[in-house]
């Protein structure tokens, strides 16, 4: 019984109520061409459901990020060419409520802009604890100057243990949708093997630093990585050595080989 | 003659009809308009899970600290993602903490289960735990792990916010 007393020290972790909350967001994505100066307007409808709490929505612009792993992120930066006619709205049960966001891009504007529609309610529950529901709504623009200058770069190509990640950096100014990545692995005994990853689902949107990851079993290899886009063109190919993890047999053989022959020929 | 007549007349119609059309496409075509836009396909719904009504976290046996909080509902006519992460923004972004001025913050992040990586991952960063198209559930699976410095009978909390995308 003592035993039971000093071991089992409970933490609390109370949230107070237990009401599930959510959101639907019609127009919850934007990807058009847009003729500078002239207002663009894109709708979004937010509702609820029957059994849903009257739900405060808070709608703010963002700006667009992406994480190294691909999914779109909210950045604190400002966006100025797209306004909201609300920025927040109440709404009840089985309610909707209609948002509009107006694109005004500058004359002269080239290739793509990017920003985030951030759609949120308030915490579930009472005090600070609770979870939120919240939609992004990405917004690509293309303007109908054109302008727009597609590139890429392969930063690194790297292994970790049985993962070959390739790191595609877009130094465009537009977003590529589509992107695979076509890897070959040569072994240490010339056997060749050719991976990609399947099309990403996701715009890599400009100056966007995003990882594509194979598997591949632990060893050394010599790897070409290729960023390929949807029409199939190569936008960049790196060749990189790998060693693997521990550095594998052959290339400490390799060493002692190189080391033999130096002396051996010295003497 | 007659059957020529009315052939004429036919074409003459024809002639005012198209050029009638034509005037009224020059009409649209002038002045400054606004453009109304939007892809009439795309939505997504999310539902988050209810509250944890408590959550009793042991000191001693950390691998028992963990909860199933139930599924992320999502309903979508697009592929989707859902990503988590911690409301609060700052040094203790991801940790759990007594409300006030001066909060009481646990050592170690909370971590959620990343469905798409197989493993748990800590809330400091948005963590994308599923992704699908259509209608689908996301399972949302809780961990903390306590430190031995960690004070006890106190009310930590954490708010998580549930984000869906259509990419």
């Amino acid at each position: 019984m003592k035993k039971s007393i000093l071991i089992v020290l409970f933490f609390c972790f109370l949230l107070i109520g237990s009401v599930s909350a959510g959101i639907t967001v019609t127009g919850s994505k934007f990807i058009d061409d847009v003729i500078p100066n002239i207002p663009t307007v894109h709708q979004m409808t937010i509702s609820t459901s029957p059994s849903d709490p009257e739900t405060t929505v808070i709608i703010d612009i963002v700006g667009f990020g992406q994480a190294s792993d691909q999914s779109y992120i909210q950045l604190n930066k400002s966006v100025d060419f797209i306004t909201l006619d609300k920025h927040q709205v109440v709404i009840p049960p089985n309610g909707s409520a209609l948002v509009n966001a107006t694109i005004l891009l500058p004359s002269g504007t080239l290739g793509g802009k990017y920003a985030m529609v951030y759609i949120h309610t308030t915490p579930v529950g009472s005090g600070s604890t609770g979870f939120v529901s919240a939609v992004l709504v990405p917004m690509l623009i293309t303007s109908s100057n054109g302008g727009i200058s597609e590139s890429a770069t392969i930063k690194s190509v790297s292994q970790n243990g049985s993962n070959v990640i390739t790191t595609m950096e877009n130094t465009g100014n537009h977003h590529y949708y589509g992107i695979v990545n076509s890897v070959v692995v040569v072994d240490m005994k010339g056997k060749q093997s050719f991976i990609n990853t399947t099309a990403s689902p996701y715009a890599i949107i400009p100056d966007s630093v995003v990882n594509f990851t194979v598997k591949i079993p632990n060893g050394a290899y010599v790897v070409s990585s290729s960023i390929v886009d949807a029409e199939g063109k190569v936008l960049v190919t790196k060749y990189v050595l790998t060693q693997g993890t521990p550095i594998e047999i052959p290339f400490i053989l390799l060493g002692l080989f190189g080391a033999f022959v130096l002396i051996y020929n010295r003497d | 003659m007659k059957k020529s007549i009315l052939l004429v007349m036919i074409v003459a119609l024809a002639m005012i009809c198209i050029v009638g059309s034509a005037v009224a496409e020059v009409s649209t075509s002038t002045g400054n308009m606004q453009v109304n836009a939007s892809i009439a396909g795309c939505q997504i719904g999310i539902t988050v899970p209810a509250d944890i009504e408590s959550w009793s976290l042991n000191r001693f046996d950390s691998s028992e600290n963990q909860n199933y909080v139930g599924n992320v509902a999502v309903a979508s006519t697009c592929a989707w993602t859902i990503t988590a992460s911690d409301n609060n923004a700052g040094d203790d972004e991801g940790h759990m903490m007594t409300s006030g001025s001066s909060p009481v913050v646990l050592t170690n992040p909370v971590k959620i289960y990343d469905n798409v990586d197989g493993q748990f991952e800590e809330l400091d960063d948005p963590v994308q735990i599923g992704s699908g198209s259509g209608n689908g559930a996301v399972p949302v699976y809780l961990r903390q792990v306590v430190d031995p410095g960690d004070e006890g009978s106190l009310v930590y909390s954490i708010i998580i916010t549930f984000t869906g995308s259509t990419p």
